[in-house]
């Protein structure tokens, strides 16, 4: 697969402050890919995003490369790339723009300077494709955390982005909320084949991604799949993160003298092993 | 209470509704200046009862009305109280110093309180069956001439919807922190006025911190989603004139015309 994303040696420092808040990293993203960017808060997870679209500027340096698409970020492709980058942002509210849902879809659009007719058109497909179409007339204030979400994913959708980037978007919303936002971005990936890089809190989330870059005080201290990630117990609570469930759960039941095979990942695999197990018990 | 709005628009389908926001704005503007036409009786009969057919026109309960001029009740009261005791001219009926009731301070009286009820009337009518954002547009389309003179008509006008969309949302934030600073023990409800705005400050402090972090993430969001100022700017909203709007204007040219055939010369 091909990269979709890559830095190379980014640093960046903001004004004023000691330290860099990303310290010279390299890593690529493949296309296609869900990856999870974790850390504990002030890591530098969310200056990455602000950098991959030229929200922030990276320290000068002869060596710094940041690619997207396959076009170098410069002051001249900033548009170009903004064009195929769609970020959600943690909290609902303040990402709404228009003054209702129909007009908060549009948003983008307008700014690209689509003609009308085709607005309407692919505003309504994707207000549809988010499952907001009862809403399209609803203003912000009517509508809950999750449903803002789904307006703010519709909106960035009507674009038609390579990459979206969800910035805890899932962190100010109910548990529920939380399920339903993720697997329609799955659904949307999936359907689009879009890339996905999800910064996350949430460790059950993490450990659903194709790739994890673990980011500790601006630096990348590990980049794997999930397995490799999650098994380095020390490393994950170096970041200040709990295991996911099913890894805690295995590692207690290795404890207490139970096999379990290093190539189990997932819950219901986890599940059917303990079953048969019991049955040959 | 989340629920508030600027100009408190309540959702309707009668005739007035179906009109252009910017015929309706136009009209109410044009609305204020012409009823100073009205000089006699028989101009401010009619101009009355045009106000009133517009009203009955909006299907609106008379209450919703009232409500809009209950706020200014006093400074109508008060205004036309200025004209009946200040007013000389014609018979003097009462005077007491420099206090005096005449024939003109009685019929300036009147007129004053009819002018400036009807105006608020107007202006409510506009106000109720428009949405603020449809004003907001109307408002724009209004200004656009000064774009001749590099006036950034676009960006006001994306500034002022932007603000009508947040009024709610910091409304939230308000209700937010006064639980917050209630549940410390600070009080809002009780005292006398200068305990109360006193209790008031504590809420500015972080309403104002949080305006500006809402400021800041919605620009960034703004900018992430490809927006660079109004150049090569389409848009999703716009209006349309219809039939609507040729009644509207009729009705007003009407009116005007009335008042200018009737009118003391």
């Amino acid at each position: 697969m091909d990269n979709i994303i890559s830095f190379s040696n980014v640093s960046l420092t903001y004004p004023e402050a000691k330290r860099p808040a990303i310290n010279n990293i390299s890593f690529n993203i493949k296309k296609g890919s869900w990856t999870a960017i974790i850390g504990h808060n002030g890591s530098g997870k969310s200056t990455i995003t602000r950098l991959i679209n030229g929200l922030l500027i990276p320290d000068k340096d002869s060596d710094t490369i940041i690619e997207v698409d396959g076009i170098k970020l410069s002051d001249d492709t900033v548009w170009q790339v903004r064009d195929r980058v769609g970020i959600v942002f943690q909290n609902p509210d303040n990402q709404f723009v228009g003054a209702t849902v129909a007009d908060d879809v549009a948003f983008g659009l307008e700014n690209r300077g689509v003609p009308r007719e085709q607005m309407l058109d692919i505003v309504d497909k994707s207000i549809a494709n988010v499952g907001m179409m009862e809403y399209k007339f609803a203003e912000p204030s009517n509508l809950s955390g999750g449903q803002k979400q789904r307006v703010a994913i519709a909106g960035i959708l009507a674009v038609k982005p390579q990459i979206i980037i969800l910035d805890e978007a899932t962190s100010m919303l109910d548990p529920n909320g939380r399920k339903s936002i993720l697997s329609l971005v799955r659904k949307m990936q999936a359907k689009n084949n879009l890339t996905v890089i999800s910064i996350t809190h949430d460790i059950d989330e993490a450990e659903k991604a194709d790739d994890i870059i673990v980011l500790d005080d601006g630096v990348i201290i590990d980049q794997g799949a999930p397995e490799t990630i999650f098994k380095q117990a020390d490393l994950i609570e170096k970041i200040g993160l709990e295991e996911p469930f099913i890894y805690r759960l295995m590692t207690k039941l290795r404890e207490n003298g139970i096999d379990i095979p290093n190539k189990i990942k997932s819950q219901e695999e986890l599940l059917e092993y303990l079953c048969q197990l019991n049955l040959k018990m | 209470m989340s629920k508030i709005i600027i100009g408190r628009y309540i959702p309707g389908d009668s005739l007035i509704y179906k009109m252009d926001p910017r015929g309706k704005l136009l009209a109410t503007i044009c609305f204020i200046f012409f009823i100073f036409l009205a000089n006699n009786w028989i101009t401010y009969s009619i101009t009355v009862f045009f106000s009133i057919v517009a009203i009955l026109a909006t299907r609106l309960r008379i209450k919703v009305l009232w409500d809009g001029i209950k706020p200014l009740i006093w400074l109508i009261f008060f205004t036309s109280l200025l004209q009946l005791f200040f007013t000389t001219g014609g018979t003097t009926y009462w005077q007491w110093t420099i206090f005096t009731i005449s024939s003109y301070g009685l019929t300036n009286a009147v007129y004053v309180f009819i002018r400036f009820t009807l105006i608020i009337l107007i202006s409510t009518v506009m106000t109720l069956t428009t949405m603020p954002l449809e004003i907001a547009d109307a408002m724009e389309w209004l200004l656009s001439p000064l774009r001749l003179i590099k006036v950034p008509v676009d960006k006001i006008a994306l500034v002022m919807s932007i603000a009508l969309r947040f009024v709610p949302t910091l409304f939230d934030q308000v209700l937010k922190i006064m639980n917050a600073q209630r549940s410390r023990g600070a009080d809002f409800s009780s005292g006398g006025l200068i305990k109360r705005a006193k209790a008031i400050a504590p809420l500015l402090v972080p309403l104002f911190i949080s305006s500006l972090e809402t400021a800041i993430d919605l620009s960034t969001a703004m900018e992430s989603r490809g927006y660079r100022g109004s150049q090569g700017r389409s848009r999703y909203r716009i209006l349309k004139w219809s039939k609507y709007d040729l009644y509207n204007l009729s009705y007003f040219v009407l009116l005007v015309g009335l008042l200018l055939v009737f009118r003391t010369h």
